[in-house]
């Protein structure tokens, strides 16, 4: 009884302490503008910088979950269907970008994209858009097209692990005979055929889960709007511009009105693609008869040529971001006059260790970063097992629509955008609360909100398939319920555990959104802030860029070291979630 | 289905929250109290440290910083906001709670906005050695701003892409408007930077409240380009500007606008080499003056004069145009000489004169924004 008291009070505590800033700032805003939600589309088409906003967002989330599937369905059956050597480790390296922090993503694509790059020498121009990029653009009457193809590819990038995780296993281990039975149909042969009666039913879940995903990354994606299209904002780039001035009586009530209605819009939006990629998820659990993946490879064989081509390829877009921040952080320009050069140096290392051109060094922003990361780690572990749990015993319960009830609110996080959740605590509780201005654990509220779904996500099929057996027999046996959890459940989650401990350690991490937001309150420089504050400083010392990409890379092998720990304690069977 | 009607749900729930604990907010926020007409008690309790609300003025440098705590023994910490607006932005949100002492960085054309609103109260600043024009406050007969750093804003033209045959010198903003201009404009928007601002207010002295709008309106429709900040229009398009040396430049504007003296900071960084000029039009520029404000309600008051003071000794001051790119406060100085830095930076002959005490800026900042939508 006393066990499931705490449960309950623990998931009211995250209803609230956490998703209340959001919906007090709604409060703000509302009361600041006179209005409603419900006047969101109306205020939204009256705001002055509004033109275009939406459909771009949509745009371009719906153009990267569409191209995102595509080929983030072709790497998963190439390594689904065939026997490869190290598959692991080729795995490992195409799920790495999921936990790759934003920040570094934006700066790495920038570099590959950037005028000096290989990517403009081979003609291709993303950035300034002229050439063969600036012509196409004109063609098709797109403005900005280099731009918009770099995002795309960048936010693609970030998501194809996302569609690997959870389309790869389903393919792994479907039985071929399936397939081959389904061919010698009176039809079979067809493709249309094929497509609608076989592939669909059994893949379209999976896909459209994976789809819907990745829309809400991207329409919610920070960082990477923000400094690969500078010349079009997203919902997300034009609130974070507006957002300093908004819930302030009185004083530019447009920029509250702006806010308002686009955080609303952006709820909108993502609740419809959440809750269809929630109903999907439940027949994606349960289409497949699966087989042992090992098996299921041996019967299809070694690589087509055409198929290693194209794995080289991915592997290359995958890999090319990452060494691109490495090799730029060692890259200095000497300034004569006129000329420059390009020389290879410790220069930016240096130069960021120490601090020189900005507010911290890299050892000062990493003891935040890493402070707040366990902090994050600690609390979102305690309280996303403590959800995980309470849905487990509330379906072996019978109480669906309970269990549905609180699963749904613990993906609330997700559905409002970083910037929202930033926005929240900003305008929503320091008005109640200013002192927390002087908080220095203020960041870390935002990042357990992000990372909580996560764990949830991760411990709640652990939850699901832990075999009700071991418990009873461990009852028959004489332990307690303490004990059966203490020395039963936690050792059989275990992998589980540290799983979601790396992760949440990974994510708080490369957090940039709401730390982003946050970091003008106060004096908690992050490394992913620090890499914003470095690129966006005016360029008169020659170090500036090296000295970001130098940060953005200890950022980079610090994720990579809790991915390499995640990826150790992954079984097998939770290959299929984040 | 459920999920949906969750969402509604939760929705209503939200929109009727304001109703329940109206009351209660209404007590707790909106408290309506007098801050110009008394000292407000101190709500946050004083550690001891020095806090101060700043932008990235890149004058208070670490050393900057530990100098002065060597000298008084006073320890700072900053809050440090994207730009001026948000130092206002910061200041308006904590209004009845200030969280900080001091603020450095509000410009003469937002102040207006932090006296209104009664965000800052009187200092004890010497101004002795402040050049004369400088240390008048505009918006009042008090004290409270004291101006620590200075200069004009006008637009910069690249004179690579001005040959003086195909283009010539503009010497009228509405020659911006020709062809030759068409999409190879870049303006910092006045909505969300203070360059941007400042400019704004000189179009509406430059075309005598009559035209402006009308000149903004065919920039927009000859395809100018306009940027959420001044770092955007200067280092990403500005063809002429530091930025062409880095990644992610574009250089697809050939005029911009940023401080009168910005070429002669690049000819400073770039031994003595510049493309790049300043426009001097008769009324096209303002000149932008930088103060420095104890804040009402602040902790720690003494401290506060005391880093203004600092702020404008002659080891800090007169280091303005080396350490942050603008023109020294204090009487009988001027930019250096060095790398032709002073050479390049021409002073405008007849900057715009726009009363800020008696003009709307927000008002006006509506309107642009109306215009530029």
């Amino acid at each position: 009884m006393i066990r499931q008291t705490l449960q309950a009070l623990v998931c009211l505590a995250f209803a609230v302490v956490i998703l209340g800033p959001v919906f007090l700032a709604l409060e703000r805003l509302t009361r600041v503008t006179d209005s409603t939600i419900f006047d969101a589309w109306s205020l939204w088409k009256n705001a002055n910088q509004t033109d275009g906003v939406l459909s771009f967002t949509l745009l371009v989330a719906f153009t990267t979950a569409s191209f995102t599937c595509m080929i983030g369905f072709w790497v998963a059956s190439t390594l689904a269907k065939y026997e490869i050597k190290h598959v692991s480790l080729i795995r490992a390296f195409f799920v790495l970008p999921f936990v790759t922090p934003a920040i570094v993503a934006a700066v790495g694509f920038l570099a590959i994209i950037d005028s000096d790059s290989i990517l403009s020498r081979l003609g291709i121009d993303l950035y300034t858009q002229s050439g063969f990029i600036g012509k196409l653009g004109e063609v098709v009457g797109a403005e900005n097209l280099g731009n918009f193809i770099a995002l795309i590819l960048a936010l693609s990038w970030f998501n194809i692990s996302l569609v690997i995780r959870l389309i790869e296993p389903m393919i792994a281990r479907l039985d071929k005979d399936w397939e081959d039975q389904f061919n010698i149909l009176p039809k079979g042969d067809s493709a249309l055929f094929k497509l609608r009666y076989f592939y669909l039913p059994l893949y379209g879940p999976g896909i459209f889960v994976a789809w819907s995903l990745t829309f809400i990354f991207s329409f919610t994606s920070f960082a990477l709007p923000k400094w690969l299209s500078p010349q079009n904002n997203t919902i997300e780039t034009l609130v974070s511009i507006y957002s300093s001035s908004a819930g302030i009586e009185g004083y530019r009530v447009w920029s509250s009105e702006l806010v308002l209605s686009a955080t609303i819009i952006q709820f909108l939006v993502l609740g419809i693609a959440m809750s269809l990629s929630t109903i999907l998820q439940s027949k994606h659990n349960s289409r497949i008869e699966l087989v042992n993946e090992n098996y299921s490879r041996k019967q299809r064989g070694k690589l087509t040529p055409l198929r290693k081509i194209g794995l080289s390829i991915s592997f290359i877009y995958v890999i090319s971001p990452l060494l691109a921040v490495l090799s730029n952080s060692f890259r200095s320009i000497e300034r004569t006059g006129s000329e420059t050069v390009k020389t290879w140096s410790f220069d930016g290392w240096r130069i960021a260790w120490r601090g020189d051109l900005s507010y911290a060094g890299i050892p000062e922003a990493m003891t935040n970063s890493v402070t707040y990361a366990i902090v994050c780690m600690v609390i979102a572990l305690i309280v996303g097992t403590t959800i995980a749990a309470t849905i487990k015993q509330l379906e072996d319960a019978g109480k669906q629509i309970l269990a549905r009830t609180v699963d749904f609110v613990s993906f609330l996080p997700l559905i409002v955008s970083a910037i929202t959740v930033g926005l929240g605590i900003l305008i929503g509780l320091l008005n109640l609360f200013p002192e927390l201005l002087n908080w220095r654990f203020l960041p870390v509220w935002a990042h357990i909100m992000m990372v909580c779904p996560f764990v949830v996500r991760i411990m709640l099929p652990s939850f699901r398939s832990l075999d009700q057996l071991y418990s009873d027999q461990a009852r028959v046996l004489g332990m307690t319920d303490a004990e059966v959890f203490w020395k039963i459940k936690i050792p059989l989650l275990k992998p589980q555990i540290i799983v979601s401990a790396a992760l949440s350690m990974a994510f708080s991490l490369g957090e940039f959104g709401a730390s982003w937001m946050l970091s003008g309150i106060g004096n908690w420089v992050t490394l992913s802030t620090l890499t914003d504050q470095l690129m966006s400083r005016p360029n008169y010392f020659p170090e500036v860029r090296s000295s970001a990409m130098a940060v953005a890379t200890c950022l980079m092998l610090m994720t990579l070291i809790l991915f390499i720990i995640s990826e150790k304690f992954r079984d097998e069977n939770g290959r299929g979630g984040f | 289905m459920k999920k949906q009607f969750l969402i509604a749900l939760m929705m209503i729930c939200v929109s009727t929250a304001g109703c329940i604990e109206q009351a209660e907010l209404e007590n707790l926020l909106d408290t309506d109290l007098d801050l110009c007409a008394g000292d407000l008690p101190v709500i946050r309790e004083s550690n001891g440290t020095l806090r101060i609300i700043t932008y990235d003025i890149y004058a208070l440098s670490e050393e900057v910083v530990q100098e002065f705590t060597n000298q008084t023994g006073i320890e700072v910490e900053f809050i440090r906001t994207e730009d001026a607006g948000g130092i206002l932005d910061q200041m308006m949100l904590t209004k009845n709670a200030p969280q900080a002492d001091l603020m450095i960085g509000l410009d003469n054309t937002y102040s207006g906005v932090a006296m209104d609103n009664c965000l800052l109260q009187e200092n004890t600043v010497s101004r002795q050695n402040i050049t004369e024009d400088l240390g008048d406050n505009v918006f009042g007969e008090t004290n409270e701003l004291v101006p620590f750093d200075h200069g004009h804003i006008c637009i910069n033209y690249d004179s690579t892409y001005v040959d003086g045959e195909n283009v010539t010198v503009p010497t009228s903003l509405w020659d911006f408007t020709e062809e030759a201009w068409k999409g190879k404009v870049a303006f910092p928007s006045a909505v969300s930077s203070s360059p941007g601002r400042a400019f704004m207010l000189a179009t509406t002295d430059y075309f005598e409240n009559e035209t402006e709008w009308d000149w903004w309106a065919q920039m927009i429709a000859n395809d100018a380009i306009i940027t959420s900040g001044w770092t955007e229009a200067y280092e990403v398009h500005y063809s002429a500007g530091y930025g062409q040396w880095y990644d992610g430049f574009i250089g697809d504007a050939h005029a911009t606008v940023s401080y009168c003296h910005s070429p002669g900071v690049e000819a400073f960084f770039g031994e003595n080499y510049t493309t790049s000029v300043a426009l001097d039009l008769p009324k096209a520029s303002l000149h932008q003056i930088e103060y420095a404000g104890i804040i009402n309600g602040a902790a720690n008051v003494d401290y506060a004069n005391q880093f203004i003071d600092f702020l404008l000794s002659e080891d800090v001051n007169t280091n303005m145009p080396a350490n942050n790119y603008m023109y020294s406060v204090l009487s009988d100085t001027d930019l250096p000489e060095e790398n032709g830095y002073r050479y390049h930076s021409p002073v405008p002959e007849q900057p715009a004169d726009v009363d800020l005490d008696q003009v709307d800026i927000e008002a006006l900042v509506e309107i642009y924004a109306q215009i530029i939508a």
